[in-house]
């Protein structure tokens, strides 16, 4: 062997042995550190007056049918670092048809929370699950479980709060929602002792509605459910806060009739709600309405009946909401203009599961109150992730009054499910759709209206079905211009065109739609 | 000769090395320190409980002497927010209610009593229930026998509506013929405008 090349192949092996040797002494340093060395956890008993959950409760049926009632769930445990954690049954609705007897079949699914930092160990125990497949939501912490088909265990660890959702055997029944929370900081829980402090502590709560006064602060504590419904009208510097549960299941659906709205702010200023988590509204979950300067942050939302819209803005400005958890059968986010226009709206780091309408949505009503030179502009979509759009299109714009629509950005969307056009969502079996439209059930004004300036970037659609689009407006005067797509990416094909988009459009009625 | 066995020997460290780290396990401890686990209690309890701080005493209404002679009265207004009509303010419900036009203030609700009465008090009400909050309209009382010439009978004055109490207010004035009441609203801070369920003209 020559000696150049032997000394080359020596070179080469020692930085090979090198560098494994490195990579082994940084694996077996590991050996005896403890990951939980920084955690810390925090866990809260439920209510021991919850009832438990029995297999007759777990029956799809409609709430004159069967008790709904926010109850114990025991077909599913779920630790933390070896832990138990309470776990409530709560109602969703898989039905993807309107139901206009306002009496849709409800079933149930499993959630949980905790509060933590560091590193933790989730357990989840489903005694009557096959375990052939689980996926922990958001895709994009990439987390790959362990799962023990004999003992019907999955585990796997976190580190960051946020909340996650296990979705068993490939199917939305029986999924488990995680709402593993940040710790609250000393600072932001309010004394008891403060006289504008409203303190609900852990426990089962019947309370006649709740209305808050200007300067209030109601705290909901971990371990409290709260059977009522919360507003502030026409006040400021209102705090809605904690970690409990707001819950409606004792209100009879609404049928159009009266809503008793978990969480209604309407003609407030700086007004905040963080923290809570509802469950089963009479209607929809948390509305604004004429507000400034409102801030959501943190909370978390599960609705089964009948126009059961998420989060609801109507004529706000300077709003922010932010990490929030939001599985809606109705729009899971939505937009209008009931009275003035509405501006500056940020929804951001999003967690969305729509079972029905769009996840989403401007509109439709962009002009109900009939004002002079509407607008509903500058409101911003980013960092979201659709687990599922069940029904209807996950990004859209519905402009069906005589308003100017501008301004909007859908950015950094991950879609997991796209499965748009199910039931009657064949109406609109899309996953983007923008459009001037006159509709009989939610048009206001005579006059139609103009979408302008819409950003659509880095979005993309993991799996699910292959839908289309829809770009229109209504007439040769009443259009839609500006519609901007970069870096969209749908089934892993990039969207360069109308064409590859799949895109039903309206001649004469769109112009300066552009793709990169 | 040794320079192969160098070689070698140098390609088995690398391989046993590489075996090492991708088949020899490590197992991190998984431990809680002591005193990072805080454990919320539930108190005990088998049915759900009442909120001692939103506990209300029993209201007592208040009902002035005479009779409402507002129920046959004909009710009209000069601005109305949509679906909010006058005639709501006499239909002897307290789930429906009047309201002005939204900034239209002052918003005035007229009612012909369609006759002349000796009357000496207007009880206003709100829907008493809880969802309703607390708010305080800005209001003043005109009346008269002929339509065009109203004067003041209660001068504008701020008046609370609580749900604790009832959410309703009764003004009482020394007695006065009148056919003609109009509720005058100036402001209120818990709507758009003024409102009113009922409207009650007591007169002997």
């Amino acid at each position: 062997m020559g000696k150049r090349l032997f000394w080359i192949l020596t070179g080469v092996l020692s930085c090979l042995v090198l560098t494994v040797g490195a990579l082994n002494i940084m694996k077996f340093a590991k050996a005896g550190t403890n990951r939980f060395e920084n955690t810390k956890l925090v866990v809260y008993e439920g209510p021991k007056s919850l009832r438990d959950a029995t297999p007759e409760d777990l029956k799809a049926a409609n709430e004159q049918q069967r008790d709904i009632a926010l109850l114990h769930c025991t077909d599913t445990k779920v630790t933390v670092n070896g832990t138990e954690l309470y776990v409530y049954d709560t109602n969703v609705n898989h039905s993807r048809t309107w139901n206009s007897s306002y009496l849709p079949a409800l079933s149930r699914t499993p959630i949980t929370y905790f509060d933590f930092e560091g590193v933790v160990r989730i357990t989840v125990t489903v005694p009557d699950r096959a375990l052939d497949s689980v996926k922990i939501s958001p895709l994009s912490y990439g987390i790959k479980p362990k799962i023990d088909k004999a003992a019907h265990t999955v585990s796997f660890l976190i580190d960051t709060p946020d909340s996650y959702t296990v979705t068993f055997d490939d199917s939305p029944a029986r999924a488990l929602h995680i709402f593993a929370n940040p710790l609250e900081k000393e600072e932001d829980i309010p004394d008891p002792e403060d006289d504008k402090v409203i303190y609900i502590g852990p426990g089962e709560w019947d309370i006649d509605s709740i209305s808050l006064e200007s300067g209030q602060t109601l705290y909901i504590a971990g371990g409290a459910v709260v059977h009522s419904d919360i507003s502030a009208n026409f006040v400021k510097n209102v705090r809605v806060c904690g970690r409990g549960i707001i819950d409606g299941s004792g209100y009879k659906g609404w049928a159009g009739k009266t809503a008793y709205i978990p969480l209604k702010f309407d003609f407030t200023q700086d007004c905040s709600v963080e923290g809570v988590i509802v469950t089963n509204p009479n209607a929809w979950c948390l509305q604004g309405y004429a507000t400034t300067g409102f801030r959501v942050d943190n909370v978390k939302i599960i609705s089964c009946r009948p126009n059961g819209d998420g989060i609801t803005l109507q004529s706000c400005k300077n709003a922010v909401v932010t990490n929030c958890f939001v599985r809606s059968w109705d729009d899971s986010l939505v937009v209008k203009n009931y009275a003035d226009s509405s501006e500056n709206i940020t929804f951001r780091h999003m967690r969305l599961w729509t079972d029905l309408a769009q996840s989403m949505e401007i509109g439709y009503e962009t002009n109900k109150g009939s004002r002079e030179n509407s607008t509903l502009s500058h409101v911003t979509f980013e960092d979201i992730c659709v687990l599922n759009g069940f029904h209807k299109p996950v990004i859209s714009i519905h402009n069906a009054d005589d308003a100017l629509v501008s301004d909007i950005v859908f950015k950094d969307i991950t879609v997991e499910n796209l499965r748009t056009g199910s039931g009657d969502g064949a109406e609109l079996p899309y996953f983007v759709d923008i459009a001037v439209v006159s509709n009989g059930n939610w048009s206001t004004t005579r006059e139609r209206g103009q979408i302008r300036d819409i950003t659509i970037e880095n979005v993309t659609v993991l799996d699910g079905a292959q839908v289309g689009s829809r770009i229109a407006g209504y007439d040769e005067t009443h259009t839609v211009s500006g519609v901007h797509f970069k870096n969209v990416t749908v089934l892993g094909k990039k969207i360069k065109s109308l064409e590859d988009g799949g895109f039903k459009v309206k001649d004469g009625t769109f112009s300066d739609i552009t793709f990169e | 000769m040794k320079r192969i066995i160098t070689l070698v020997i140098l390609a088995l460290i690398f391989i046993a090395g590489t075996g090492t780290l991708v088949f020899v396990p490590v197992k991190e401890k998984e431990e809680m320190k002591a005193g990072s686990l805080k454990v919320v209690a539930a108190p005990a309890q088998e049915q759900a409980m009442e909120h001692p701080y939103f506990k209300v005493e029993a209201f007592e209404p208040v009902i002035p002497s005479g009779t409402n002679v507002a129920l046959t009265a004909k009710v009209t207004a000069n601005n109305m927010g949509a679906g909010f009509v006058p005639k709501k303010a006499i239909d002897d419900k307290l789930t429906t209610y009047y309201e002005g036009a939204p900034g239209e203030f002052p918003n005035e609700l007229t009612l012909d009593l369609k006759d002349v009465y000796s009357v000496h008090a207007v009880k206003l009400l709100l829907c008493p229930d809880a969802v309703w909050a607390k708010r305080v309209q800005t209001i003043e009382i005109l009346a008269g026998t002929e339509e065009g010439a109203l004067k003041t009978v209660v001068a504008k004055a701020d008046y609370e509506f609580d749900p604790k109490t009832g959410n309703e207010r009764v003004i009482e004035f020394p007695a006065e013929n009148m056919r003609f009441v109009m509720i005058r609203f100036y402001a209120n801070t818990g709507a758009v405008g003024g409102q009113a369920a009922e409207v009650r003209i007591y007169a002997d």
